[in-house]
């Protein structure tokens, strides 16, 4: 299922010694907290890097960042090899497009929901067809969006992100909220859609037989710090270093 | 009415204190305190407008129309409890001065009411004072769907929205919550209750048709003024909750 690579493709999204550190109020002073340290990075189209860790290791907040959400106590993100400054921040929201794990529709039809980012920039798009390229019904597009299941919700929420023609793709988590069927489902959406539109993807897991099976490069972060960041087969292998080995077998997953 | 006839409806409190006393609702405090504010601050208030009407003085004037604006600034901008101080001071004192220049301004270009101050401060009065229940209703229900919403904003800034754009939705939620009293209060007019101006001028010895043409232009000046005091507030006071770069502030209202 893995998408084959062209490895002399530059990378698209580069990311190197980005800080993130935020004031945590406690009692008695205020704190800092390192949400992000130094963490480096980067992804090429058609690749996808996946993001592995423990709860709280920094991973949705990498995207969040990559995302322009948070701004960087330190290090720089290019994007297409310029700063990404550069770039008027909504313009880069839009090639760098952010799938929450959660997703949130507004009050009105899928057809409203599906087109909403589209309008923002006056992309045309035909709704049935993006329904159907993320296998929903099409006599859904009347409906009422928070109507939809968990698993369509997910897919329609993807959907938005993909009509607003994005390069590269911050997926958190898209598959946690969904059974074994609608995981394996949206699993294929993605990886068929990304190959068609050679899109970039940084797809945060926390389940390493998943980033197995659909990943280029694994990057591993613990506490906000890259610990190791491997081709897949070398991460999955026995030559990964202890600190790989070790987090695979608490996940119960190791080799 | 004479002094001693008004001192008569001093009795009008006692049953209230009895009433407060009875039940020991422990108001009676309170009542007095009020009392006694009232008579104070309602002769001064009626001295000094006799004194302006009389001396007919520009800065006597607008010394009266600057401390409507302070107090009602200082009331409605304790609503804003997730702006900075300075910024709700700024947004809600810019949206009252811009309704009561806009709506007077029109009144007396317009050669509605004379430019005399016995016209232009009860004007004012009521013009700045629902700017103020507009502005204050305004910015705490901004503040309230921007909360309920975050995750829509969230949703609409990754999608590449500005943020006034991920803000659109609470913004005119803000604003229609800032305007209902005056067009619920437009539609009831004279059904439910003869407004406080139109009685007075009754009693006074006016004509009813008469005072009901004042009342119907203060109607439509108030509808104006607050359709425009709500707006200005929603749509400059949503700015702080954002950065320049179209993300949250650290003011954004969160839950605590």
């Amino acid at each position: 299922m893995v998408v084959n690579i062209d490895k002399t493709v530059a990378s698209v999204l580069e990311w190197q010694n980005i800080s993130l550190t935020i004031m945590v109020q406690t009692r008695e002073s205020q704190v800092e907290r390192h949400l992000l340290h130094r963490v480096s990075g980067k992804v090429s189209p058609g690749e996808i890097l996946c993001l592995l860790g423990p709860s709280g290791s920094g991973k949705s907040t990498l995207l969040t960042a990559l995302n322009r959400l948070h701004s960087l106590s330190e290090g720089e993100i290019r994007f297409r090899g310029q700063p990404v400054e550069k770039y008027p921040v909504t313009e880069l929201r839009r090639r760098v497009a952010y799938v929450a794990q959660r997703p949130a529709f507004f009050p009105g039809t899928v057809e409203e929901n599906l087109s909403y980012g589209a309008r923002l920039w006056g992309i045309s798009i035909d709704p049935p067809l993006w329904l159907e390229r993320v296998r929903l019904d099409r006599s859904l597009l009347s409906q009422p969006a928070d109507t939809l299941s968990g698993g369509q919700q997910q897919r329609l929420s993807f959907a938005r992100s993909l009509a607003v023609k994005p390069d590269v793709l911050l997926l958190d988590e898209p598959t946690s909220a969904l059974d074994i069927h609608g995981a394996r489902e949206l699993k294929e959406i993605v990886l068929t859609v990304v190959e068609r539109e050679n899109l970039a993807v940084l797809w945060v897991t926390h389940d390493p037989e998943q980033a197995r099976r659909i990943s280029h490069r694994v990057l591993l972060l613990t506490e906000g710090r890259v610990s190791a960041c491997l081709p897949t087969e070398v991460f999955f292998s026995k030559e990964a270093p202890e600190v790989v080995r070790t987090f695979l077998e608490i996940k119960g997953d190791g080799p | 009415m004479s002094l001693s006839t008004l001192s008569f409806s001093l009795s009008f409190i006692g049953i209230a204190l009895f009433l407060s006393y009875r039940e020991q609702l422990a108001l009676e405090k309170d009542m007095l305190v009020g009392t006694v504010r009232a008579i104070i601050q309602l002769f001064i208030i009626g001295y000094v407008l006799q004194y302006v009407f009389d001396l007919r003085s520009l800065p006597g004037l607008l010394s009266i129309l600057t401390v409507m604006v302070v107090v009602a600034v200082q009331n409605a901008s304790k609503r804003a409890t997730a702006l900075p101080r300075s910024q709700s001071i700024l947004y809600i004192a810019g949206a009252l001065i811009l309704s009561e220049v806009l709506t007077l301004g029109m009144l007396l270009g317009l050669g509605i009411v004379p430019a005399e101050p016995r016209f232009i401060i009860p004007f004012s009065g009521m013009i700045i004072g629902n700017s103020m229940i507009a502005a204050g209703l305004t910015v705490s229900r901004l503040q309230a769907e921007l909360l309920n919403q975050k995750p829509l904003v969230l949703t609409a800034l990754t999608l590449g929205a500005t943020s006034r754009q991920a803000a659109a939705r609470a913004i005119k939620a803000a604003v229609k919550a800032g305007m209902s009293p005056t067009i619920d209060g437009m539609k009831t007019v004279g059904l439910v209750q003869l407004p406080g101006m139109m009685t007075g001028q009754i009693i006074a010895g006016a004509n009813p048709v008469e005072a009901v043409k004042y009342q119907l232009l203060i109607q439509l000046v108030l509808t104006a003024a607050t359709a425009i005091a709500s707006m200005a507030v929603g749509l400059w006071s949503y700015r702080p909750f954002f950065t320049a770069d179209h993300q949250l502030s650290p003011c954004y209202p969160n839950k605590t």
